[in-house]
């Protein structure tokens, strides 16, 4: 019975997958910008906000540190926004809308491997720091001192994916009700943090207070934090270029995501940093019981634990219904809580070692900023350049050759050369691993410079290439 | 600056080349039908104004200009 249950909820879930991508109606657009901006706020505030400020106590201190953030989340955001202003106009699916630009086949590495892995890497991240709030928890209260890869720290991260498996699995119901309170309850302890920051510091000491770890260079350590901002920034891209077609105009959409994604994640972000210096920890859940004393830390942690679980649990969610809509049969047809296993089950890697991603987390974006820049950088050139924010909606959805947005067999090769110039440039001048950088790179930025090559190499590709010998529909665009 | 469909290319054919579940096939064309028609408004297909793009580019550039001079 359980098992029916399951799968007809699996089945449902592919269903409303496949009506959840269909164009939007005018009537169907149910957001303003108070509206949006109060999504945007939602999806901003989240605990990665706190490790985002937190790592920037590695490099700069609060004043430098603010005005990284300020300069990597301006570039990335602006970017993101007018890339998703297609889904937006018309209406369309993120994913739909730019096989305008990769081809329909094309695509589908962006969904199946570029998405599904930084979604995975994100999973992995939240469940160390559940795992890290709970033991927190524990050395409070028992008197151990528990490290950070300690096995329990794993335990309870396993704990989280399990507990997360298990509302997906069951169905997501009880995510919308908790999501409601969520934002509002983050918001909260924001303002909480931000009373006891200045009840016990002032700004004077928080701006003298020095980085942990800089490279002793203030133009690499500035480039380093404006890079993860930036980073961040972009990684917003498919959540913002899902939601923003519920946006009744452009207009309200693109002042929506810089209310939430700018604004209110630049306080976060800073109020993570203010107490990264208070503390000299860079780990969120290391200050919250030093800050507002036991009881109040406590529930702070608790909350920040179960507010991870509602994250993980959506993203599996949208992961695991993204993964059965895009035409790949054996994912369509898998059974759903075998398809959310493999998805959970592969964040548990990330688990064995929890300070490899969570403690280098700034690198963890380093490779979102790698993997997302190019594409964005081209949807924006192919959108405003060569099809002057015009899109032929029934070429979008056409699936035989010779369609205008089939290009090669459904890809686009030129916008993969791009990409590969994108992620050969940011190679060149940044090492996500090691750090190496380049002697550009504290004036160019890697995530910027492979944005900008992306955008120059697809240009000209187009240009002499994929015109000339009549692919693409932008003849007729 | 126009609010009425500017996407479209032509009506679909009796074979539109949409592949994938046909009640799906049939809602995309159905709603594609209703937003390419020449009498649909909707204010999301008015594009960025001038102002609009130098407010927004504008304001992100102050502050990571702005805040860069503070902080940097």
């Amino acid at each position: 019975m359980a098992t029916l249950e399951t799968e007809e909820f699996a089945e449902q879930t592919t269903k409303d997958a496949l009506f959840g991508t269909v164009p939007l109606v005018r009537g169907e657009r149910v957001w303003g910008f108070l509206d949006f901006s109060w999504v945007m706020t939602g999806l901003a505030i989240a605990t990665w906000a706190f490790l985002i400020g937190g790592d920037v106590v590695y490099f700069l201190g609060l004043k430098a540190g603010i005005a990284a953030m300020v300069l990597g989340n301006s570039i990335g955001l602006f970017f993101v926004i007018i890339s998703v202003l297609a889904n937006t106009k018309y209406g369309i699916e993120h994913f739909s809308a730019i096989r305008a630009v990769f081809g329909r086949h094309g695509v589908k590495p962006l969904i199946y491997i570029l998405n599904f892995l930084v979604c995975i890497g994100w999973t992995g991240v939240l469940a160390v720091m559940f795992g890290r709030a709970a033991v927190n928890i524990i050395n409070h209260l028992a008197g151990t001192e528990y490290g950070g890869d300690a096995f329990l720290v794993g335990l309870f991260g396993f704990a989280a994916l399990a507990i997360s498996w298990v509302v997906v699995v069951k169905g997501p119901v009880a995510l919308k009700w908790f999501n409601r309170f969520a934002a509002p309850l983050l918001m909260l302890v924001l303002i909480v943090m931000i009373y006891y920051i200045f009840r016990e510091t002032s700004w004077a000491q928080l701006t003298a207070a020095q980085p942990l770890e800089p490279f002793g260079d203030k133009q690499v350590d500035f480039m380093m934090v404006v890079e993860f901002a930036l980073a961040g920034a972009v990684s917003w891209w498919p959540a913002q270029g899902n939601l923003t077609r519920l946006a009744r105009t452009q207009r309200s959409a693109a002042w929506a995501g810089v209310v939430g994604l700018f604004v209110v994640t630049l306080i976060a972000q800073t109020v993570g940093l203010m107490a990264a210096l208070t503390f000299e920890d860079s780990d969120p859940t290391a200050w919250m019981i030093p800050l507002t004393g036991a009881v109040l830390g406590i529930v702070i942690l608790l909350f920040i634990a179960f507010a991870n679980i509602t994250t993980i649990s959506v993203q599996a969610y949208q992961v695991c219904v993204a993964m059965r809509q895009e035409g790949v049969k054996f994912l369509a047809t898998m059974r759903w809580d075998v398809l959310v296993t493999i998805f959970l089950g592969l964040a548990v890697f990330l688990l064995i070692k929890p300070s490899l991603i969570y403690d280098n987390f700034f690198q963890f974006l380093y490779w979102i900023g790698l993997g997302y820049a190019p594409p964005i950088g081209i949807i924006c050139v192919d959108y405003f350049v060569f099809r002057r924010q015009k899109l032929d909606l029934y070429a979008l959805y056409d699936a035989r050759k010779g369609s205008p947005y089939d290009f090669w067999r459904g890809w686009n090769i030129a916008a993969y050369i791009a990409v590969a110039a994108g992620v050969g440039t940011f190679a060149a001048l940044l090492n996500p691993v090691t750090l190496w950088y380049s002697a550009a790179f504290p004036y160019t930025s890697a995530t910027f410079a492979s944005m900008v090559v992306a955008m120059i190499v697809y240009f000209l590709l187009t240009q002499l290439w994929v015109k000339r010998v009549g692919k693409g529909g932008y003849g007729g665009a | 600056m126009t609010t009425t469909p500017d996407g479209s290319g032509g009506p679909p054919a009796a074979d539109n080349g949409f592949v994938g579940d046909p009640e799906v096939q049939a809602e995309i064309a159905r709603r594609l039908a209703v937003i390419t028609a020449p009498g649909y408004e909707d204010p999301a297909r008015r594009d960025f104004t001038a102002v609009d793009w130098i407010a927004f580019a504008g304001f992100l550039a102050a502050c990571a200009i702005g805040f860069t001079v503070w902080g940097y």
